[in-house]
């Protein structure tokens, strides 16, 4: 088995305590995620599926009216990603798009009021993703801990790491689609395709050499 | 030539310097990875939050709204709890020998695992806010907004393989793989680790592509609680006392930061 518990031992506590304080922990966390998940996600459903001004009644409609403000400033709070952005995982991977698709619909829906069989569909993705990243999140220190010893060298780990993050982040580029390659790839080229001959010339050639391979 | 043409010079600062900085930061992060108990990691891992509010803040001039303010100090606080330098004398019941385990707490503790994932923690937030710098400012890239994060993020991975194999030619571990070869006490299962972490930031940006940034935060939120469980669940120890307070904290600082945040309007509307 593997232990996650890592190679230095601390003070151990007796398993009562540690239990009680487990489940106190577990307590917290679960109910404060699910209940503001659970929230924002049928928040934004009930916006959705139920105009505010035809089914309810003044009082629902502003709590109702409430909620779909709250989700709504939720959902504006993305535009204020600057400290988000900047907490950026040590991946380099950097976020600085605007709203997210789910949000882009959502908001649009909310205006609208017409419920879309793609929604379910992109939340089920995203959940899915979050679900991803927080399992990555909280095995990541365990599995460095297993599995990478203590007198690896370091650079070597780290060269290997970031190359599996270009060849990654170089699938999804690909994957994204051939018109968002081409415009990224496009852009890239057309800023650089001036007379200096740098790295970042031959990053683009590099680019383009992948896509023509890619997509001929 | 144009102002808004990408110059390797611009090229350079856009994506050359963050991609020093995180090379910084994945050699601390792995070695804190090794020396620091999961969940101790994570939380501390998250004080990144703490550094880029005050890196955007002095750099780009960011505010922060009042909860988010009071979410940065409980973060701070979670990270002086867990690591026993406020102790909590209420515990004391349940954590005998706490105290005498935090004073005897081994250098190696602090040396190679608390000390390099805060230096992280900084490097990381000052890097992004470098990052959002360069990328709004009309002297780094004229249409950076049309960027593809995919792109940059390659970009900045190139620099860094480009840096830290530069670097090699003069380093120990330059040294130590010339005379033990690259792949030297690597394991087949080595490559897990190393995978997971480079899924990772793939992963990052599509949960923020797909759910948001709060939505993320709720995520790593969760990433914190499976961590503890995977740690309490592991054989020959579990979770001390301070480590769940602790988690507590950074998940409910966590929240309230990607919750409450700073908005200008609000500030606009009082005065009118």
């Amino acid at each position: 088995m593997m232990n996650f518990n890592g190679r230095q031992q601390e003070t151990k506590k007796s398993p009562a305590v540690t239990m009680k304080a487990i489940a106190g922990f577990i307590l917290i966390l679960g109910f404060t995620n699910v209940f503001s998940l659970t929230s924002h996600f049928s928040t934004t459903s009930l916006t959705i599926k139920y105009p505010l001004s035809q089914q309810f009644n003044s009082r629902s409609a502003i709590y109702f009216q409430t909620n779909h403000v709250r989700s709504l400033s939720h959902h504006s709070d993305t535009l204020h990603k600057s400290v988000q952005l900047a907490t950026t995982t040590n991946s380099g991977m950097t976020e600085y798009e605007d709203l997210s698709e789910d949000e882009k619909r959502e908001l649009g829906q909310s205006k609208t009021a017409t419920p879309s069989s793609t929604s379910f569909k992109m939340n089920k993705e995203a959940f899915i993703f979050m679900t991803l990243l927080a399992i990555q999140f909280g095995i990541q220190p365990g599995l460095v801990r297993a599995y990478i010893p203590q007198t690896i060298c370091k650079s070597s780990v780290v060269l290997v790491q970031e190359f599996l993050k270009f060849f990654f982040a170089a699938v999804s580029l690909f994957a994204s689609g051939k018109e968002t390659v081409s415009k990224a790839v496009k852009g890239a080229y057309k800023i650089d395709f001036g007379l200096d001959e740098n790295v970042s010339h031959f990053f683009c050639i590099l680019i383009l050499e992948l896509y023509v391979s890619c997509y001929g | 030539m144009d102002k808004k043409d990408w110059k390797f010079s611009t090229t350079i600062k856009i994506a050359g310097i963050p991609a020093f900085l995180y090379l910084i930061q994945n050699l601390s992060s792995l070695l804190a990875y090794q020396n620091l108990q999961p969940l101790t990691f994570n939380v501390l891992n998250q004080t990144k939050t703490l550094s880029a509010a005050l890196c955007c803040y002095f750099v780009m001039g960011r505010k922060q709204s009042k909860k988010q303010v009071g979410s940065l100090f409980l973060l701070l606080g979670s990270a002086l709890v867990m690591e026993k330098i406020v102790p909590l004398p209420f515990l004391s019941v349940g954590t005998a020998g706490g105290a005498a385990a935090s004073l005897t707490m081994s250098t190696l503790h602090w040396t190679h695992g608390v000390a390099p994932i805060l230096l992280a923690s900084f490097i990381s937030g000052l890097a992004g806010a470098l990052c959002q710098k360069n990328l709004q400012s009309a002297s780094g890239c004229g249409k950076s907004g049309g960027r593809n994060p995919f792109l940059f993020s390659m970009e900045m991975n190139f620099f860094s393989m480009c840096i830290l194999l530069t670097s090699m030619l003069v380093s120990n571990d330059g040294k130590y793989i010339v005379a033990n070869g690259f792949f030297h006490n690597w394991t087949p299962k080595t490559i897990i680790p190393v995978i997971t972490n480079a899924l990772g930031g793939i992963i990052v940006g599509l949960v923020t592509k797909y759910a948001g940034s709060v939505k993320k935060g709720f995520a790593l939120i969760f990433g914190i609680l499976i961590s503890g469980i995977l740690q309490a669940a592991g054989s020959g120890g579990g979770v001390q006392i301070e480590q769940i307070i602790g988690g507590v904290m950074a998940a409910l600082s966590l929240w309230i930061h990607t919750a409450f945040p700073y908005r200008e309007q609000s500030v606009n509307s009082k005065l009118k």
